[in-house]
C-alpha cells in the first residue's frame, strides 16, 4: 500500500496546525508562568494554573503524533501509523479527566475543612499591591490567550476534518468558563467571602472533568472503529452512502456494500461488490479503485472484495 | 492608610476591629527575632509588631504561648498576629497566613509574621507596613551581630 499524502489544501492546513500548535504552546506557557507567579495559596489559582498547563498537552500531542502518522507502513505496523493521533488523543483525554477529578476532590476538601485563602500583597514595580488584583489580571490574560488559540485552530480543524484538533480548539474556546469562574471567585474573596475561592476551583475542575469525558468519548469511538461522524457531534456522515453510490455506478458492478472507519485523520474500509458475470475482476478493480477513493480525500486503504452475493458479506452489514 | 475602594475585605473583619482598639499579639521567645522582656516583647519582631499596631491606632495585648499553641490559636482567630521568628518554609501555610518576609538572612530563611487565614485586608495592611520598613529593618539587623 502506498503511503498517504494529503491534498494540497489539507497539506497546507496540516502545516498550519503544527505552526498553531507551537504558537499556542509558547503563548500558554508564558501565561502559565504569569499564573504560577501569582498563585499564592489560592485554590482557584492553582486549579487555573493546572488547567492552563493541561491545555498545552493536546498541542504537544498533536506535534508528536504528526511526526508519526504519515510514516509509511513497516513490517511491524503494516497498516501504517495513523492511529498515533488517536493514541495521543486518548492520553490527553485521560490526563484531563484524572486531573479534573483530583482537583475537584481537593477543592471539596478545602470547603469541608473551611480552609480560608490567604491573599496578601505582591510587590509590582516597587509598590505593594493586593495579590488578588494581580490574580484577576493573570486570569484575564489566560482567558484572552485561550480564546485566541481556540479561534485560530477552529478553521484548520474544519479543513482537516480533525476531531483531535476540533476538541483541542473547543477546549480553548471553553476556557472563558473556567477563567470567568476564577475571576468571579477572586472578586468574591475580595468582598470577604472566603469560600468563593474553593467554590470557583470546584467549578473549574468540573469543567475539566467535562472536557475530559467529552474527549474520551470521541477517541473511544475512533479506537472502536466508529463510522465517520460529523465534526463535533455524534451524527454519522453520509460518506459510506456516497462511496456505495459511486461503486454502484460502475458498469461491471451489480450490487455493492461499503463499511468505513475513521483512523485518526484518515478513513479506511471495505467495499464488497457483486460483479456482473464475465468481468475481468483484477483489471476492473485496478482500474476503478482509484476513482472510488477520490470521492473523499480522507479515503485511504480502501479494499474491494468481490463476493458471490451481498449476504456473503453480511458480517460487514450494520444493523 | 486608605486601601483602594475598601477592597479586599476581611472574612471576619479583623482590620476594622483592631483599628483604634486592641491587637492581640501572640508571641513566643525566639532570639534574636523575639525577646521576652517581661511586660512586652522586644527583638526586631517585637518592635515591628508594636509599630504596625501603632499604624492603626491600636494598643498591643501580649499573649505568651508555646509556638504550636500559637499556631492553633491563630487558626481559630483567637489572636490577630503572631511573632515567633517564623520562616516561610514552615508547614503551616494552609492553616495560617504568613506575611511577606521582612528579612532574608544568610541562611536563606525568609523571616515572616503570621496572621489568621482569610483576613486579607489585615494581611495586606501588615504586608504594606512590612514593605515600608523592610530596608530599615535589614540595615538594623545587619548592624548588630546576632
Amino acid at each position: 500500500m502506498s503511503s498517504f499524502t494529503f491534498p494540497a489544501e489539507q497539506h497546507q492546513a496540516r502545516e498550519q496546525a503544527r505552526r498553531y500548535a507551537w504558537r499556542s504552546i509558547v503563548l500558554i506557557g508564558a501565561t502559565g508562568v504569569v499564573l504560577y507567579l501569582v498563585t499564592g495559596q489560592s485554590q482557584t489559582m492553582k486549579t487555573a494554573w493546572v488547567t492552563d498547563v493541561l491545555s498545552m498537552v493536546p498541542s504537544v500531542a498533536l506535534l508528536v503524533a504528526a511526526r508519526y502518522e504519515l510514516k509509511p507502513p513497516t513490517r511491524h505496523y503494516p497498516f501504517g501509523h495513523f492511529r498515533a493521533m488517536s493514541i495521543c488523543f486518548l492520553l490527553t483525554a485521560t490526563i484531563l479527566l484524572c486531573m479534573g477529578v483530583w482537583l475537584f476532590m481537593e477543592a471539596l476538601l478545602k470547603l469541608i475543612h473551611a480552609e480560608r485563602p490567604a491573599i496578601g500583597a505582591i510587590v509590582l514595580f516597587g509598590r505593594p499591591v493586593w495579590l488578588g488584583w494581580a490574580m484577576i489580571g493573570a486570569l484575564a490574560l489566560s482567558l484572552f490567550v485561550g480564546m485566541y488559540c481556540g479561534r485560530i485552530k477552529q478553521p484548520v480543524a474544519k479543513t482537516l476534518q480533525s476531531k483531535a484538533l476540533e476538541a483541542d480548539s473547543a477546549t480553548h474556546r471553553n476556557e472563558w468558563l473556567s477563567e470567568g469562574a476564577g475571576i468571579l471567585g477572586i472578586l468574591l474573596v475580595a468582598f470577604g467571602w472566603w469560600w468563593a475561592d474553593a467554590a470557583a476551583a470546584a467549578l473549574i475542575s468540573l469543567e475539566i472533568v467535562h472536557e475530559g469525558t467529552q474527549n474520551l468519548r470521541q477517541v473511544i469511538g475512533d479506537l472502536m472503529d466508529e463510522a465517520p461522524s460529523k465534526l463535533g457531534s455524534r451524527e454519522l456522515e453520509d460518506l459510506p452512502k456516497r462511496v456505495e453510490d459511486a461503486v454502484r455506478r460502475l458498469p461491471w458492478v451489480q450490487a455493492a456494500r461499503v463499511r468505513l472507519r475513521e483512523q485518526g485523520h484518515v478513513i479506511s474500509g471495505d467495499v464488497f461488490v457483486v460483479p456482473r458475470p464475465g468481468t475481468d475482476l483484477v483489471g476492473a478493480i485496478a482500474a476503478d479503485l482509484g476513482g472510488v477513493r477520490s470521492v473523499d480525500w480522507r479515503l485511504h486503504e480502501l479494499t474491494m472484495t468481490p463476493v458471490a452475493s451481498l449476504e456473503a458479506a453480511e458480517t460487514g452489514r450494520p444493523r | 492608610m486608605l486601601v483602594g475602594c475598601g477592597l479586599p475585605r476581611d472574612a471576619a473583619g479583623t482590620l476594622d476591629r483592631v483599628r483604634n482598639g486592641i491587637v492581640r499579639v501572640g508571641a513566643a521567645e525566639n532570639k534574636p527575632w523575639t525577646v521576652d522582656g517581661g511586660d512586652r516583647f522586644e527583638g526586631v519582631e517585637g518592635q515591628l509588631v508594636t509599630a504596625i499596631a501603632g499604624t492603626v491606632g491600636a494598643r498591643v495585648q501580649w499573649v505568651r504561648m508555646p509556638e504550636f499553641e500559637l499556631v492553633d490559636a491563630l487558626h481559630r482567630r483567637q489572636l490577630d498576629i503572631v511573632i515567633a521568628g517564623f520562616h516561610d518554609k514552615l508547614p503551616w501555610a494552609t492553616e495560617i497566613a504568613f506575611t511577606r518576609p521582612y528579612f532574608t538572612g544568610d541562611d536563606g530563611k525568609a523571616r515572616v509574621l503570621a496572621v489568621p487565614a482569610g483576613e486579607n485586608a489585615w494581611l495586606l495592611h501588615v504586608d504594606r507596613e512590612i514593605e515600608r520598613r523592610k530596608s530599615d529593618l535589614r540595615a538594623a539587623l545587619l548592624r548588630k551581630p546576632s
